[in-house]
């Protein structure tokens, strides 16, 4: 694809002229071929709060209690307080009240993902996986931090730079049914892609479209076919062509085998491995099981809460991780040897809201290791090599500069 | 390993359980046997569709009728055949003596009515307490459980609870009148591995204290070879294979279990290790005969395997497979044939 690289150059061309390619120097200079840079990226979304309502209740219980005894007073009074509770937000000092509030699925996350590489993003539901996967390729607006794709910030694109760039980046879901419209067949789900980005058109899109059923395992006669009539795994092999359809250099899977039978599953697993032999396409994968991001991925971020917890390989990360919260998800797994009934960590409690999370260490509230200092500063990061790291105040070793590693 | 027969708590034998549908009559479950010891935990997996659900309602007595119906076979319990119960008697047995928890946690709990509520009436049914004390005991079971605050949270509605709550709460309705047997359905498939860790712990300890036998409906072999004494594979309406953990997953005799040991990660495993089962379920309208898992088998003999059922083999004691592979008529034919498939012996299999 010569035509998009030269789209890509002009872009970085454009950006540089502008001063904003100073990051993307920085990565070549780390000699390693960094295709997506995600720094600090926050996703806030804004949620209403309700109005206080419990003592306007009261009064106006009040007020029908009045109405019934005294009509006009009680009806003056019901007109006052139903007059007061529209009014009062616009009155101070009750306008000072946040008439939203912001629920922080990612908040504040930097990963670099080197080309052709699978990397893990695990953690515990609505720890903010999905919702960071989506703001790294600009499905949602960053509340603010940046994503170098190739050294362009993606965020600063228009909307037709940004049509071209989307091309590269993909994603497949969890729900491949959710995702596909239902009342399109195969080949008009596999072919819009085409139109939108008028890449092709006529007999050699829905030649294309037929290869790449072929690719991704599906049959010919499988085109005309619409999404109920596939089974579960057929669906994903679906989803997965449309990914692949403008041919990405990085696609997000976001759970993408979660939903299937363990069969099934092997087979998908080994399709998104040869896709990605073959085409030498870059994963952000998502899953909740553990084991198979530990086969499957180079490297894997753990995340909760919005943040990040601990970086590495998949061996550090499932062989020596450092963080207390790594050690406990990774302890929970449940391992498939009778003769290995491992020792579990059992966290108590749930994962708190993100709405209102807990200052200094989010992790604080279930940590076996919580101190003093958890609740107040947010815990540093610590190296353990040049691509292992743990945010958290009171594991041993480690150093604060990843450069150490790097001499 | 086979216990005494005076170990026995639940015998399984024959059964089969068929709905009849507009679209044709669904062999869900046409062969399924499967004995259950006292105070041990005895893991049922199997793809989804192979009929573990209707298992656990069969044992019941809750399939939906219509359009289900237990054609044939023994359920004994303590010596006695459910399905010669009349319907007041396994009343009194279900919830009593068998208790079940279901896959989807929401859906089985009413959600117009608090937990300490649903709770009591669930205790109030088999025992003749007041409604004060059925509530003290509510709030004990649920502390129990590791409800924390239990007694303030007796009053919660369902939807106050997170996922991980309300299966505990459902176990505390399980438990609250000791049953001897839990049949718990995926308890912990829908949770996160953390607190999916603390619900098998859960069940684990409960069982250890009150003596508890579990069937454990699961497809994910991490769970059974965490929780399980004993395993049986199901597949598209029949048991292909039961026995002792540690010869289910060390050497699988069956191409099915196999085939499902092979298509997980294991510890160890690489990139490469991961296997595909060819194929999918069937559909049981219309399954393949004999051996339902032949159009997928590796070792499928032909003539035989599609047209003679294998009966169920007690390989070694308390080890059974149901497969040509290890029948006279299997031997016969590969010694006609002069081919050799052993699976049983040169298996590597996940354990050493
Ligand atoms: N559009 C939205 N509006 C408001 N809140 C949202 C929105 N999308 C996600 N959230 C919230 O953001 C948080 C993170 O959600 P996200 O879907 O990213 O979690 P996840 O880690 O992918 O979880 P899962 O494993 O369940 O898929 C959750 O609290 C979720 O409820
Ligand atoms: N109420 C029902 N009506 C018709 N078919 C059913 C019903 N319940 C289950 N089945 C069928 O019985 C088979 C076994 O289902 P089930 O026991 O739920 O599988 P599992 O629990 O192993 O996933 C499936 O083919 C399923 O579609
Ligand atoms: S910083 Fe404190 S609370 Fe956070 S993980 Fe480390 S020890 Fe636990
Ligand atoms: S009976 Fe035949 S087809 Fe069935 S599992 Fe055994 S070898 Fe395979
Ligand atoms: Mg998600
Ligand atoms: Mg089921």
């Amino acid at each position: 694809m010569s035509g998009a690289d030269s789209f890509i150059d002009k872009l970085q061309e454009r950006q540089q002229q502008k001063g904003l390619l100073a990051d993307r120097i920085r990565t070549k200079e780390m000699g390693e071929d960094v295709i997506l840079d995600v720094d600090n990226l926050r996703k806030f979304f804004d949620i209403p709060v309700p109005f206080e309502t419990t003592w306007f209740m009261i009064a106006f219980v009040g007020a029908i209690v009045v109405f019934a005894f005294e009509q006009l007073i009680g009806l003056i009074l019901v007109g006052a307080i139903i007059v007061l509770y529209f009014a009062l937000p616009y009155i101070p000092p009750f306008n000072k009240r946040p008439k939203v509030a912001h629920l922080k699925a990612v908040d504040g996350i930097t990963i670099k993902i080197k080309k052709g590489k699978i990397v893990g993003l695990v953690g515990e539901s609505g720890c903010g996986k999905s919702t960071a996967a989506k703001t790294i390729i600009r499905l949602h607006e960053p509340t603010s931090g940046s994503v170098y794709f190739k050294g362009i910030d993606i965020n600063r694109l228009t909307s037709d730079e940004m049509k071209e760039i989307r091309r590269h980046l993909q994603i497949v879901f969890q729900d491949p049914y959710a995702s596909l419209n239902p009342r399109a067949t195969a080949h008009d789900i596999i072919i819009e892609p085409f139109d939108i980005h008028g890449v092709a058109s006529g007999d050699e899109a829905s030649y294309r479209v037929l290869t790449l059923l072929k690719d991704v395992g599906l049959a010919p006669h499988h085109a005309y076919r619409y999404p109920h009539e596939f089974s579960g795994g057929q669906r994903q092999r679906l989803g997965i062509a449309r990914a692949l359809a403008l041919e990405p250099d990085f696609i997000v899977m976001d759970e993408p085998v979660s939903n299937l039978d363990v069969s099934v599953r092997a087979a998908i697993i080994q399709l998104i491995l040869e896709l990605q032999r073959k085409m030498g396409l870059t994963y952000l994968f998502i899953a909740h099981d553990l084991s198979l991001v530990k086969i499957l991925c180079d490297e894997v971020n753990v995340m909760y809460l919005g943040r990040i917890m601990e970086a590495g390989t998949s061996d550090e990360i499932f062989e020596s991780m450092m963080h207390p919260y790594t050690k406990a998800l990774i302890s929970a797994v449940p391992i498939a040897d009778p003769t290995k009934r491992s020792k579990k960590i059992f966290l108590t409690g749930d994962i708190p809201t993100p709405i209102n999370p807990p200052p200094g260490c989010k992790f604080q509230t279930r940590c076996p290791l919580v101190s003093d200092v958890c609740r107040v500063d947010e815990p540093p990061a610590r190296w353990y090599s040049a691509g292992h790291v743990a945010y958290c105040h009171n594991i041993e070793g480690g150093h604060e500069n990843p450069d150490f590693f790097n001499q | 390993m086979s216990r005494p027969p005076e170990d026995v708590l639940l015998e399984i034998n024959g059964l089969r359980t068929y709905f009849f549908t507009e679209e044709g009559v669904v062999k869900a479950i046409e062969s399924v046997d499967i004995i259950v010891y006292k105070s041990e935990t005895l893991g049922l997996v199997g793809e989804s569709g192979s009929g573990k659900s209707v298992t656990a309602l069969s044992i019941l007595g809750i399939v939906p009728d219509p359009p289900g119906k237990i054609l044939d076979g023994e359920v004994i319990f303590h010596g006695q055949d459910l399905r010669k119960l009349s319907d007041s008697d396994m009343r009194k047995i279900r919830g009593n003596q068998i208790a079940m928890i279901f896959q989807d946690p929401m859906t089985s709990l009413n959600p117009v009515f608090t937990v300490g509520d649903q709770i009591s009436e669930a205790i109030m049914l088999h025992q003749k307490v007041t409604k004060k004390e059925a509530k003290e005991k509510s709030v004990k079971i649920m502390s129990l459980v590791g409800i924390p605050s239990a007694d303030e949270r007796v009053d919660n509605y369902p939807f106050e609870f997170s996922g991980g709550m309300r299966q505990r709460v459902m176990i505390a309705m399980a438990l609250s009148c000791n049953p001897e047997l839990l049949i718990a359905d995926e308890p912990s498939t829908s949770l996160d591995v953390t607190i999916q860790a603390q619900i098998l712990e859960l069940l684990k300890a409960t069982s250890e204290e009150f003596d508890m036998s579990i069937i454990l409906i699961t497809h994910d072999m991490g769970v059974i070879a965490e929780m399980c004494d004993r395993v049986a594979v199901m597949y598209a309406g029949f048991i292909c294979e039961i026995g002792d953990i540690m010869i289910i997953f060390k050497s699988p005799y069956h191409p099915y279990t196999r085939g499902l040991l092979s298509a997980i990660p294991r510890p160890d495993a690489q990139r490469e290790d991961l296997q595909i089962i060819r194929g999918a379920i069937p559909n049981l309208i219309n399954p393949p005969s004999a051996c339902r898992f032949h159009p997928r088998c590796d070792y499928h003999m032909l003539d035989l395997c599609e047209a003679v059922l294998p009966e169920l083999l007690e390989i070694e004691p308390g080890h059974s497979v149901r497969c040509h592979l290890y029948t006279e008529e299997g031997k016969a034919w590969m010694a006609e044939k002069g081919e050799k498939r052993v699976i049983g012996a040169v298996t590597r299999g996940i354990v050493g």
